[in-house]
């Protein structure tokens, strides 16, 4: 039971949890560069607060699509097990919400000004 | 739904049952009689009070909002002071978000859930009628500080400073602080019970994808109270220490922040709302395919919007903070989060709306409910969007604009609802339904009355008028608006008058003879059922099982399924796997107990002494409530006193188990979820203030206790969890004694180790009133020396069994549940000492 049920927990909410950890990295570095005033530092012509969340949401990104597709290619070999495919499919559906909804997140960091 | 043929089935149990098996299931499970009847524990009658308890909170909030807009119906009136004013919104908001919409939704879930997977009753039956009773006495405490002019005044929200010592003196913010963390302790203990109903208690075959809508949003519902609901406990207890201490957490003087409360109340009250709502939704989608005759469209579609509508919930909490100058890139990002929200809601609405779109729709008063709060909730969710907007907000912040939107999404989304649950589930519990023609009219009154209350206030806020003024001058242009809003309460006040006399005519719940399913539901709650629930568990192999299984509710009643009767001789109900729903073991569960009364009653009376400082009578009760929660508990540990059982069907099962597959187990980890995620906030606190106020904080460890203190309390926290581990091989070789020595000399290894970090911090002459960060820093040791306190009562309670001969190598589940929150209290204890330690000397 346990296996089973570490495996289906992971696959339903590893990728909220990366979303989460996304979320509160990019305000919490946003936040600090406001408050420490280095928000206007600058690599390669770019600022340091831009940097660090398109890091951040490219490696987020990453987790979440690859467990996306993991969850993808769990449902095309669980086509005959009702619950299994059930439990791939939603897992699979979160994981591309998170994705997207990590997304919405930085887009904002192309046009607003950083600490206003 | 599918054309009823008989199939040719095989059922678990054969026909004729023996003649004494339903008389002794019937004797098992009937409630206590005479006095001892408050003391009943089955999960309808507990329910029933839970939920008519939260129906009385509702009424009397209701009431302090009748005066209020008396108040407010003409410019200048002086029907109350503005010192009472203040009260009455206070009371109103807090009566209404805290003692009537949470635990009304916990308190169905009491009454619905376990029927509706088929289950006996919920896992810990007690631990819900302590919820209850505490909620229950704890709630008319705090509202009884009304009359004493001792009630808080400062708004819903409580925010410092004006809640501080120095601008609110007196008990009123004590009696919310205090008051409002112990209620929200009572709903964690309901959520972390709904957990592993909801996971572990379902029929035979419901896997994940069979399950009910409604279990769905009660499980997302309760990770997001064990999520969401440590940090309003944390916020509590900050301002409560600085109220009662001055440890200045939020006095800027003294590095400490406003925004903190904030930050932490937010944290809690931004997903507190889908808390509200997502039950009311999962309630609705139970409703609206037995109203349609049809299916819900789009099952994993609504999944899919409740876990995401819980997780996009906890990013919004900055959206209540916009005016508070906060960066505008970090605005942004909780705009964007506002706006995604609103995706997974349309995905339900969307579904409601094609369920009845291709069904039968019965035009009955669930249904008129129903619509009634689409067409409201769906105003309240528009204007949400434009309230996350940030320009707009910074306009429409503190206007009556937000009182309309608020109450629109509040109202909207969980109230009607609830009425339209009324009327819908009432025959599963009362002899007679409620009464269509007078339902017509409630919904009718309550739908118009709302509409002229609130609609109006979009456009007072507009016209300039703040919330929370006790009165207004003539010639502001807002004198028809809120006469109109007035006119609207008192019409909601008239349907709600008009539902009493309908229920007082109508509800004849606690008799044998139910009206039953009605609406030809297709749902497992509307089995035939005694005190005992379903006479038998049912195998279920579709989502309406009422619909899709032929003969179910006959065969069900005849004994035909899984555990017709009583074979333990106590009550019963089975155990099932998490996704698949697959028979593990049988959970022998507790009846009446007056322990668990009186320990509620302790609970409520050691905070309210402690609110009003009377410590040592508070010390009393504290030790009373102990002792009841021992006596309680003393039972609820019995071992495998029982050979498997067959339940029908060839299937044996054990009646007692210990490691993860145990419910106790499982219980214990979600409280040490809760734990972890005070933690987070503890710890989101000490990096927010050290953010504002970075020059009360030593640097480069100068100020900081020798690092000789931190090692000695890492090396006794490590021993501690090394005994315990001990403790556990030696259980299983079944050698006693150095059970008991390991008990034993771990308990004073974890004190000792809390010891030598408050002596580390007192003697390099650090006081918690010096600064924010001396406060954090004793916060973290409190903390931590509450967790220790904790531990090691459940150590001695151990070591008690083991020496009453109740602790052993099979029967040690107790054993398990005390180590597991031993090494997270460890845990803790380290996480704490790196911060504290470690943070400070790595900065210049």
């Amino acid at each position: 039971m346990a296996t089973r049920y570490t495996q289906a927990t992971v696959g339903l909410f590893a990728a909220p949890a990366i979303w989460a950890a996304d979320f509160l990295a990019i305000y919490i570095f946003t936040a600090l560069a406001c408050a420490r005033r280095f928000d206007a530092s600058t690599w390669l012509g770019i600022g340091v607060v831009p940097w660090v969340i398109g890091l951040a949401t490219l490696i987020a990104l990453t987790f979440t699509l690859t467990l996306t597709l993991r969850s993808l290619r769990g449902a095309r070999r669980h086509q005959a097990d009702d619950t299994a495919l059930f439990v791939h499919r939603l897992s699979a559906a979160i994981g591309g919400l998170c994705s997207l909804a990590i997304l919405w997140n930085a887009w904002p960091v192309l046009f607003v000004p950083i600490c206003g | 739904m599918t054309a009823s043929t008989e199939p040719k089935m095989e059922y678990p149990n054969p026909l004729p049952r023996p003649e004494e098996e339903l008389p002794l299931l019937e004797k098992i499970w009937n409630p206590p009689s005479g006095w001892s009847f408050i003391t009943v524990v089955n999960n309808e009658y507990v329910g029933l009070f839970y939920v008519g308890a939260a129906f009385l909170f509702f009424l009397l909030a209701g009431v302090l909002a009748l005066i209020m807009r008396t108040q407010l119906a003409v410019p200048e009136n002086d029907l109350v002071s503005q010192g009472l004013y203040n009260q009455l919104f206070t009371m109103h908001g807090t009566v209404m978000m805290f003692l009537f919409a949470v635990p009304a939704m916990e308190a169905l879930s009491v009454l619905l859930l376990p029927n509706m997977q088929a289950a006996r009753d919920l896992p810990f039956p007690r631990l819900s009628a302590y919820a209850f009773w505490a909620y229950f006495v704890g709630g008319l405490i705090f509202f009884c500080s009304i009359f004493f002019d001792l009630a808080p005044s400062g708004g819903w929200f409580m925010y410092p400073p004006l809640t501080s010592h120095e601008y609110s003196p007196g008990h009123g913010a004590d009696f919310w602080l205090l008051g409002i963390g112990f209620i929200e302790i009572s709903a964690i203990a309901g959520a972390i019970e709904i957990v592993i109903g909801v996971l572990l208690t379902r029929a035979p075959g419901m896997s994940l994808d069979k399950m009910p809508i409604y279990c769905w949003s009660m499980l997302v519902f309760a990770g997001m109270v064990i999520l969401a609901f440590p940090a309003v406990i944390v916020a509590t207890a900050l301002l409560e220490l600085e109220r009662s201490f001055h440890w200045p957490f939020f006095i800027a003087a003294k590095g400490g922040d406003p925004l903190l409360w904030q930050h932490l109340f937010w944290i809690f009250g931004h997903p507190d709302v889908y808390i509200m709502f997502l039950p009311a939704a999962g309630l609705v989608s139970m409703m609206v395919p037995a109203m349609a005759q049809k299916p819900l469209v789009g099952y994993r579609l609504i999944v899919l919007a409740l876990i995401g509508t819980g997780f996009l919930s906890f990013a919004l909490w900055v959206h209540h903070m916009y005016a508070t100058g906060i960066p505008q890139l970090s605005l942004s990002f909780f705009n964007a989060a506002s706006m995604a929200v609103t995706v997974p809601s349309a995905i339900q609405i969307f579904a409601w709306i094609a369920t009845f779109a291709a069904g039968r729709l019965q035009f009955k008063t669930p249904t008129l409910f129903i619509l009634a709060f689409l067409f409201v909730f769906v105003i309240g969710g528009l204007s949400g969007v434009m309230v996350a907007v940030v320009p707009f907000d910074w306009q429409a912040h503190d206007t009556y604009f937000i009182v309309a939107h608020l109450h629109y999404v509040v109202f909207g989304g969980m109230v009607f609802p609830l009425f339209a649950t009324f009327y819908y589930w009432i025959p599963y519990v009362s002899e007679k339904p409620l009464s269509e023609r007078l339902g017509r009219w409630v919904c009718g009154l309550i739908f118009i009355g709302f509409n002229l209350t609130f609609f109006p206030m979009h456009i007072t806020g507009l016209l300039g008028m703040p919330r929370r003024v006790y009165t207004y001058p003539a010639g502001m242009g807002w004198e028809g608006l809120n006469l109109t809003s007035t006119v609207g309460a008192y019409l909601i006040a008239a349907g709600v008058l008009v539902f009493l006399v309908d229920l007082a005519r109508n509800f004849r719940p606690f008799t044998p003879k139910k009206a039953g399913n009605v609406w030809n539901a297709g749902t497992l709650e509307w089995l035939p059922a005694g005190e005992y629930a379903a006479r038998s568990i049912p195998i279920v192999t579709s989502r309406e099982p009422l619909w899709d299984q032929p003969n179910l509710a006959r065969d069900v009643e005849a004994g035909r399924y899984y555990l017709p009767g009583a074979p333990t001789g106590r009550r019963e109900t089975i155990i099932t796997s998490p996704i698949d729903a697959r028979p593990l073991y049988i959970l022998q569960m507790p009846g009446a107990s007056w322990p668990t009364v009186l320990a509620a009653f302790g609970t409520a009376v050691f905070f309210l002494l402690l609110t009003v400082k009377l410590v040592v009578p508070a010390l009393f009760a504290g030790v009373f409530t102990i002792a009841m929660a021992i006596c309680w508990m003393w039972s609820t540990d019995p071992g495998p006193s029982h050979p498997p059982i067959d339940i029908g069907g060839g299937i044996k099962l054990p009646v007692y188990v210990t490691g993860p597959m145990s419910h106790s187990w499982w219980a214990m980890v979600v409280l040490i979820v809760v734990s972890l995620s005070q933690l987070g906030c503890l710890l989101f606190a000490y990096f927010f203030l050290w953010t504002v106020s970075p020059e009360v904080w030593p640097v480069g460890g100068a100020a900081l206790p020798v690092a000789d203190y931190p090692f000695a309390a890492v090396l006794l926290l490590v021993l501690s969890s090394c005994a315990m581990a001990y403790a556990s091989r030696a259980l299983r070789a079944a050698r006693s004694w150095p059970v008991r020595f390991s008990l034993l000399s771990a308990i004073p290894l974890l004190v000792a180790a809390f010891g030598v970090e408050l002596y580390a911090h007192w003697q390099s002459g650090l006081r918690p009133t010096d600064s924010s960060y001396a406060a954090a820093v004793y916060t973290f040791i409190a903390t931590q020396g509450f967790f220790v306190a904790v531990v090691a009562v459940m150590g001695l309670y151990t070591l008690a069994r083991s020496l009453c001969g109740l602790l052993n190598g099979r029967r040690r589940a107790t054993f398990d549940n005390t180590m597991l929150f031993w090494h997270y209290t460890v845990f803790q204890g380290l996480a704490m000492l790196a911060v504290v330690h470690v943070f400070p000397r790595l900065l210049e």
